[in-house]
């Protein structure tokens, strides 16, 4: 169903972009504060998302999953600002593993906001397992790797929450329809819903893109 | 909506994985108008000989096939029957079994054009030495052509059967009543990138979708 741009109030988005076994993936999560974002403060939330990945969160990834670039965009309007960031030097991750697991396999990561139904919970599909990261048996993670995955993202709720950037979903659509501005809910934190890993097809190379 | 489909068997490969059930689903056509008993028996004993000879050999030694359940499509009243494995039989490589929604698809080559007509296998249990990234290594994949090229010569050897085939419950959009099946003439690969079976993933949706095939 095509739709124009989206407006979400007081709004940026953070795409986090990685090099991964020949194709490119990406997470996304949404922040708040009180006012339209500038660039300043949007290459501001960047070099905060930058440290946190370089001091905390890289240390969950296999060194095939690279991080390349961060995209912050303020969502107010079509017009707003938004900065397309490279890294001058490409992250890998440091989880040591020995076999990189192909890029279908990912394990989701639940973002709740204390509030029941679609529109007020997100997901974030990890990038770069490798067989370290799963349990003995294959269809599950760990409950050490997942639960350090967890809190390195609670790490940055509380890491931007410091800089003045309010962690949240951002629900586009309700009842089948588009919205026409964005609604934005702050998150209450991230948890695991269970260890069974999960499938995400289009992370192979040409498939469904 | 049922759909027949003259001659034709289903023949269902249960596997167990770690945590999870997952299935392969074959066709076979026999050459009397409908299947008798001894000719179900006769395949499903087939199959489970290909699989402990053939199959296994490129199957995680997780996996175990421990039930096999054949259908006669005929009729709305045809046979079904439930065939369980007991030991159920192990997959015989032993290397580091990947997520069960990793796996590979076999094309099924009826030499007929159209889109939609050829079947396809989703191979079960990779294992860690089976792939690179995100590829199955050629030797694998060239590995499993041959096994289920070997399945077509075992189930076709089979008195009373004329062939593996691939049933055609949708043509141009439209399930008909009676359904025509193809045979199998060969299996290949169109590429060595892995393929996605989520729902072979323990607690995810395993749900037909409406006006899925019977």
């Amino acid at each position: 169903m095509p739709h124009g741009f989206i407006p979400v109030a007081n709004v940026a988005s953070v795409e986090m972009i990685y090099s991964y076994l020949g194709i490119v993936a990406e997470n996304v999560f949404y922040v708040q504060k009180g006012s339209p974002y500038t660039l300043a403060q949007l290459q501001s939330l960047r070099g905060t998302v930058d440290t946190w990945d370089s001091t905390t969160w890289k240390r969950n990834r296999t060194a095939n999953a690279t991080l390349t670039r961060i995209r912050t965009r303020a969502r107010d309007t079509a017009g707003s600002p938004a900065e397309d960031y490279s890294l001058p030097t490409p992250r890998q991750g440091s989880r040591a593993g020995s076999f990189t697991v192909p890029g279908n396999v990912s394990y989701s990561i639940k973002l709740v906001t204390g509030l029941a139904g679609r529109s007020f919970r997100g997901r974030l599909y990890f990038i770069g397992l490798n067989e370290s990261c799963l349990a003995a048996l294959a269809n599950q993670v760990s409950t050490a790797w997942a639960t350090q995955v967890v809190g390195d993202l609670n790490t940055l709720l509380s890491v931007l929450a410091s800089a003045g950037h309010t962690l949240g979903v951002v629900s586009y659509r309700t009842g089948g329809v588009y919205r026409s501005d964005g609604l934005f809910t702050t998150a209450t934190g991230w948890s695991l819903a269970d260890y069974n890993v999960d499938s995400q097809r289009r992370r192979l190379t040409g498939r469904g893109i | 909506m049922s759909q027949l489909v003259p001659k034709v068997a289903r023949f269902e490969l249960k596997y167990t994985l770690p945590g999870t059930t997952i299935a392969n689903i074959f066709h076979v056509r026999c050459t009397t108008t409908s299947w008798a008993e001894v000719d179900l028996d006769a395949v499903e004993q087939a199959f489970e000989d290909w699989f402990t000879t053939t199959g296994s050999q490129y199957i995680n030694d997780s996996c175990f096939l421990y039930e096999i359940t054949a259908t006669d499509l005929t009729s709305m009243s045809g046979l079904r029957k439930v065939y369980p494995i007991d030991p159920p039989l192990a997959g015989n490589m032993n290397n580091e079994l990947l997520p069960a929604n990793v796996t590979f698809a076999m094309k099924a080559s009826i030499s007929t054009r159209g889109r939609g007509t050829s079947g396809r296998t989703f191979w079960p249990a990779l294992g860690d030495t089976q792939v690179s990234n995100e590829n199955i290594t050629g030797a694998a994949a060239n590995l499993i052509r041959t096994a289920l090229n070997t399945l077509i010569t075992d189930i076709g050897a089979v008195t009373n059967v004329d062939a593996l085939v691939i049933p055609h419950f949708v043509v141009g959009g439209v399930r008909p009543p009676t359904v025509s099946a193809s045979d199998v003439i060969s299996y290949g690969y169109s590429d060595l990138v892995l393929d996605s079976q989520r729902c072979r993933l323990p607690n995810h949706k395993k749900h037909k979708r409406a006006g899925s095939t019977p």
